[in-house]
């Protein structure tokens, strides 16, 4: 490996190593001493963490399961009124947090709330408070989190259905299957891990989820975490919890993979594929399409987005009690910053990886991705636990000035943090680049006497335009939408329209959260406009 | 003594950590002679190529041109510093530039060092 040591060799141990240290500092975590709040909570609450948190993810995975895949196999296998429209219109519930849901759907269904006014507007004055449905609790943190999240499924659903073959359709038509039994013998299955990976993003999601489920007080292991620390002051315990929450989530990826076993689900690509044909519904089959897809769509993005238009519009004196332009300058500041850093060093790792052919970089690499799967939350207090004892037991000892305020509360420190979080996404993001330039075109450069360098710079980088711009969407996507990271790390007194929208929310005054849940959502479908065109591709 | 052109000697021909030709020795005496290398599938012919090309390492012998040592355990000069050229098998060519963007790659290596040898006759 020495022998092989160069400044890009390097530098990707380095990315890599970087992002590993908070990943670790929770395992190495778990064996420090805790307070007397553990035995407490070991006694008490720990069941109940454990306990929702399963609840949750079970019915949100069962949910998001029915409405991703089915939506897909429509939009993927019929023709129906609006089914080119809903094919995209489909993935703007990304551009709605769960937090911001689980306000929509309360300022709805409360007393008093949006329902009520609809109700007294039409008929008249009533008691018709006790008649409204209450979503919250549990079942309000379910609905929230899967009408936000079942786009995954929808999505990888979908490019796996895109990519089946005519002859499986057919084939299923020649054993005569109905379109049932076709659907769930032939298609399904084959489209399992397709459905299994998008489901695995939503465990994610569910299992980091603190917005929502700290706006409907469920305790979950997320949320404990979360007043370990802020309650208890109980950093130690907070990694402690935090370790279950990893196990649990780790548990989730090797089932996954047992589950699989050796089977194979890829489709020869030479000579058995035949493009398939779009079937065209008509009469009631027709409506019940279009009409699935529209309630979907109008549940998951039309109704969020127009209860917080209706609350701005009804109170329009919020827009003036926050400052947008400069929320605005500060998730664009977060969002520049971040997005850059991930790119550049991710594009470094990459260049890395892929020169240096290094078996230990390969690991580290692959490991080091994994950041994504670890809750907010957690790399939050990984991250502070760490720069705590690295002042205490390197810098302090050196005898230098304390740093825990160069990083803690401070901009490079979210952005660190941003980065460990969402470096998978800007490093899986630029791989999927690479793979598209064969290795022979890095080695005619040199023949032509470029330089490792020049190779980047002047052939990988102007090839990799695209990717980079994708991945540049998708983290500022999910940065803008981030909550507890930003809620932990950021410096006094800056705030983002996420950070607003729960401070307002968690005070009660869900009208004031409103206004910047709003500008949130229409960001993020400017940017979700700007991305559907690669996350949708047919080809 | 007059050096050959190409001179390779007692290598162990490597690719992926198998070794594909064992101590071989081979010369092309001339400048512009041509050699034909023959074999059967698999057998090394790609991995030569490319060796002399700088794309893999040697762990044993020599590889010189025009006296210059290339190639040795201790030595190897990056390919984009030896000035030999290889036509892939696979497609190589840079997928988003122009046809003539891919053909003037080459060129613009040769018209800097045109001009590095202009500047330095001046």
């Amino acid at each position: 490996m020495f022998k092989n040591l160069n400044v890009w060799l390097l530098a990707s141990l380095l990315v890599s190593i970087g992002v590993l240290i908070p990943i670790f500092t929770v395992f190495f975590s778990f064996f420090e001493d805790t307070s007397s709040y553990y035995q407490i909570l070991k006694d008490t609450f720990l069941f109940e963490y454990i306990f929702n948190s399963v609840t949750l993810l079970i019915s949100v995975l069962i949910l998001t399961f029915l409405i991703g895949v089915t939506s897909a196999y429509l939009v993927s296998f019929y023709k129906f009124p609006l089914s080119d429209f809903f094919k995209w219109a489909l993935i703007l519930s990304f551009a709605v947090p769960p937090y911001i849901y689980a306000y929509s759907l309360t300022a709805f269904f409360e007393n008093y709330g949006t329902a009520f006014t609809i109700l007294t507007n039409l008929f008249g004055e009533g008691e018709y408070n006790r008649n409204i449905p209450k979503f919250d609790g549990l079942f309000g943190a379910v609905l929230s989190l899967s009408f936000s999240l079942y786009a995954y499924v929808y999505i990888l659903s979908r490019a796996s259905f895109l990519y089946q073959s005519q002859n499986l359709i057919d084939l299923g038509r020649n054993l005569g299957f109905s379109k049932f039994k076709s659907f769930h013998t032939l298609i399904l299955p084959a489209a399992r891990p397709a459905i299994v990976a998008g489901l695995s993003l939503v465990a994610m999601e569910t299992l980091a989820e603190f917005g929502a489920v700290d706006f409907f007080s469920i305790n979950t292991l997320t949320t404990g975490i979360y007043n370990s620390w802020i309650a208890f002051d109980d950093l130690a315990f907070s990694n402690r919890l935090s370790f279950f929450l990893l196990i649990f989530i780790f548990a989730c990826f090797i089932i996954e993979n047992f589950s699989r076993k050796k089977a194979k689900y890829h489709f020869n690509s030479r000579g058995g594929f035949k493009q398939k044909e779009k079937i065209t519904l008509s009469g009631n089959r027709s409506f019940f399409a279009f009409t699935f897809c529209f309630i979907i769509f109008f549940l998951s993005f039309l109704f969020p987005l127009s209860q917080m238009l209706y609350w701005t519009i009804k109170f329009p004196e919020n827009l003036f009690d926050i400052n947008i332009i400069s929320l605005t300058l500060n998730t664009i500041y977060l969002v520049t910053l971040s997005s850059l850093t991930l790119i550049l060093l991710s594009l470094v790792s990459n260049y890395g990886n892929r020169v240096s052919k290094s078996k230990i970089l390969n690991f580290l690499s692959t490991i080091s991705i994994s950041g994504y799967a670890i809750p907010g939350i957690i790399l939050a207090v990984a991250f502070i636990t760490f720069i705590a004892w690295f002042d205490e037991n390197i810098v302090k000892t050196l005898g230098f000035l304390s740093i825990k305020k160069v990083f803690i509360g401070s901009v490079l420190g979210l952005v660190l943090v941003y980065f460990v979080r969402f470096y998978s996404l800007a490093f899986n993001g630029i791989k999927s680049g690479y793979e598209k330039i064969n290795i022979s075109v890095d080695e005619s450069s040199y023949l032509l006497g470029y330089s490792k360098q020049k190779t980047f710079l002047n052939i990988h980088v102007p090839f990799l335009r695209n990717s980079l711009l994708f991945v540049f969407i998708l983290i500022s996507l999910e940065i803008i939408r981030e909550l507890p990271i930003t809620l932990i790390l950021r410096p006094f007194n800056f705030e983002t329209f996420a950070t607003t929208a729960y401070i307002s929310a968690s005070e009660d005054l869900l009208e004031a959260a409103a206004v910047p849940s709003l500008f949130l959502i229409l960001i993020a479908t400017v940017f979700i406009m700007f991305t559907s065109k690669y996350i949708l591709r047919e080809k | 003594m007059k050096n050959n052109f190409l001179e390779i000697k007692g290598v162990d021909f490597t690719i992926g950590g198998k070794t594909k030709v064992e101590n071989a020795s081979f010369v092309i005496e001339n400048e512009g002679e041509t050699l034909c290398i023959l074999g059967p599938s698999g057998i090394g012919k790609t991995t030569i190529l490319r060796t002399i090309a700088g794309l893999e390492k040697i762990e044993k012998g020599t590889i010189n041109l025009n006296g210059k040592l290339l190639s040795s355990k201790d030595q190897n000069i990056e390919p984009e510093n030896r000035n030999i050229s290889l036509a892939f098998q696979d497609n190589s060519l840079f997928p988003h530039y122009t046809v003539e963007k891919n053909i003037l790659l080459g060129a613009e290596r040769n018209k800097e060092k045109t001009k590095k040898k202009l500047l330095l006759k001046k």
